[in-house]
């Protein structure tokens, strides 16, 4: 963990602290630093922003309601995560009872990210970023939020395990299998050594 | 740090090694050093590593939806549901000047608040491609699709229930008629569109309103249909379950029965579904509630038809999926997506 990472933390457990004992402030802190990225993460299972800010609300509500009784999570962020995560999938499955009428397995709630096109402007890297996209939509849905909570949020197996609620192994095993695939794809492609020269060369350039 | 175990390392296990993926997102000083060893030790790895990172940082390039516009409101709602169970810590102690303040904004907000619960018309406005379940005041819900609008005056006390559609929405209407032989006004619920007024008891049911046309599927129950324009045939028509009804201003009416009606409501998954389309009533999906703009390099193109079911969750895979079924070639930019022929 990064320094400026361990600094964050120190203040979201501070905050933490705060808000148990019942200060407002505090309180409205934590909303403050974590409503842009609990609205990212939540986006990824609905495009429904109803659904998204009806569950932060719930979330805010419950923990305030409940402060005195809540533990000291080792990371304030992955707890609010995990709770959000949860609290979405019950209404989208409340939801899907409603006007879902096919036999889909109820558990299986999408989790799909959109990439960035107008930031890349490289050509190689455009096409990398088809093939990982390609690639990364052949997975189930929950590989793909694996591999978006390790790469995108800089997760470990174990956090990931704990907000997904599944057991360390089984991240493991999910998180492989996804790789195996990944590379074969990149193998395929001779594009990933020119990549490769490409970055070499950034490399000893520097 | 020991560089001999990343000997034999695969571009798998760097990605499954922490210290390697924490490296790549978050670099301290120390890092740059740390591969830069390993690549001199073992001049085979130098190649996986930029490979990795390159993966690494590619798939970080995504959109970020922060949707701070609504921060504030979201803020306010949480605040009010815990002022309302009065579960609110006490007022912590405030310095003469702010009580002042704050005395102020009480009485402003008062006179707000007075305002603001008049009756007032209601307009929800959908972007491109972002779908809104709207609560109606009755308990009622409407899924409304992207680029759609929606009013209604938020006071539906012993008035009948009116909204006012353009685009698209699927009903989910809350039965509150008792005695179907005497309906009170308040108990009817009505659908304006531009061509044709709906009237519901309690149903299921969806509405596609676009360019003065406007296509009625019914899921459940019964909903009559009253045509604005006095010309067409027929002044109004009863649809019963699976009935799909399409009327423009003016013109025909045409009316089929759909075998599983349920499916015109796939939109509200974000699925796109499709049955023996052509590219124009493709694109024309594509541009209404999306907001692409497809051009075709000539006009018979529009005519291509795909036989049978596509059903695909977004528009990247269908775009996907017309190239590979019929003779075109597809180019995207952005927004704009051109269809020419395949030579």
């Amino acid at each position: 963990m990064s320094h400026e990472q361990i600094v964050h933390d120190d203040h979201n457990t501070a905050t933490w602290l705060a808000f148990k004992e019942g200060n407002w402030d505090a309180y409205t802190r934590l909303y403050n630093n974590h409503f842009k990225i609990l609205n990212n993460y939540g986006y990824k299972f609905t495009r429904d922003v109803n659904v998204i800010e009806d569950a932060i609300h719930d979330l805010f509500i419950r923990l305030w309601t409940n402060r005195a009784g809540l533990g000291n999570p080792v990371s304030v962020k992955n707890y609010l995560f995990k709770s959000l995560r949860s609290i979405i999938f019950r209404k989208l499955q409340s939801k899907s009872r409603f006007v879902d009428l096919d036999d889909e397995a109820e558990h299986n709630f999408p989790f799909e990210i959109s990439f960035d096109q107008q930031i890349i402007a490289d050509e190689e890297e455009l096409e990398l970023q088809k093939k990982i996209k390609f690639h990364i939509k052949t997975l189930p849905p929950r590989q793909q939020e694996i591999i978006y909570l390790r790469f995108y949020e800089g997760l470990g197996y174990d956090e990931i395990a704990d907000i997904m609620e599944i057991n360390v192994s089984s991240a493991y095993k999910l998180i492989y299998k996804a790789f195996d695939n990944l590379q074969d794809v990149l193998k395929v492609s001779k594009l990933a050594i020119v990549l490769a020269l490409y970055s070499c060369f950034c490399v000893n350039n520097r | 740090m020991l560089t001999s175990k990343y000997i034999n390392y695969t571009l798998a296990d760097y990605l499954e090694d922490d210290d390697f993926v924490r490296s790549v997102i978050n670099p301290s000083a120390n890092d740059g050093l740390l591969w830069q060893e390993v690549a001199v030790q073992y001049p085979g790895q130098r190649k996986i590593i930029a490979d990795a990172s390159k993966v690494i940082t590619t798939y970080r390039k995504q959109d970020v939806f922060a949707n701070s516009n609504n921060q504030e409101k979201v803020w306010l709602r949480i605040a009010t549901t815990l002022q309302t169970e009065q579960a609110r810590p006490k007022v912590f102690s405030l310095n003469r000047y702010l009580r002042v303040a704050a005395m102020l904004l009480l009485v402003s907000s008062i006179g707000i608040a007075l305002w603001l619960t008049k009756v007032r018309q209601q307009e929800i406005d959908t972007p491109f491609g972002e779908l809104r379940t709207v609560n109606l005041p009755d308990g009622s819900t409407v899924v409304l699709n992207g680029n759609s609008k929606l009013s209604y005056k938020d006071n539906w006390d012993k008035n009948p229930r009116e909204v006012w559609i353009s685009g698209e929405g699927l009903f989910n209407v809350k039965h509150i008629n008792k005695d179907p032989h005497s309906i009170k006004p308040a108990e009817r619920f009505i659908v304006h569109c531009s061509d044709m007024n709906i009237e519901v008891l309690g149903t299921t049911f969806n509405v596609r309103s676009r360019h003065n046309k406007t296509d009625v599927g019914l899921v459940q129950g019964k909903i009559r249909l009253d045509y604005v324009d006095a010309v067409s045939a027929k002044q109004s028509l009863i649809m019963k379950p699976g009935d799909y009804v399409r009327h423009a201003y003016k013109k025909n009416v045409t009316r089929v029965f759909l075998p599983a009606p349920e499916k015109i409501t796939k939109w509200t998954k974000h699925q796109l579904l499709f049955n023996d389309a052509t590219l124009a009533q493709i694109s024309e999906i594509m541009t209404d509630d999306y907001g692409y703009h497809v051009s075709f390099s000539s006009p018979e193109l529009t005519t291509l038809k795909i036989e049978g079911e596509i059903n695909v969750p977004n528009v990247d895979e269908l775009i996907e999926t017309i190239s590979t079924t019929l003779p075109v070639k597809i180019i995207r930019t952005d927004k704009n997506i051109t269809i020419t022929k395949q030579n």
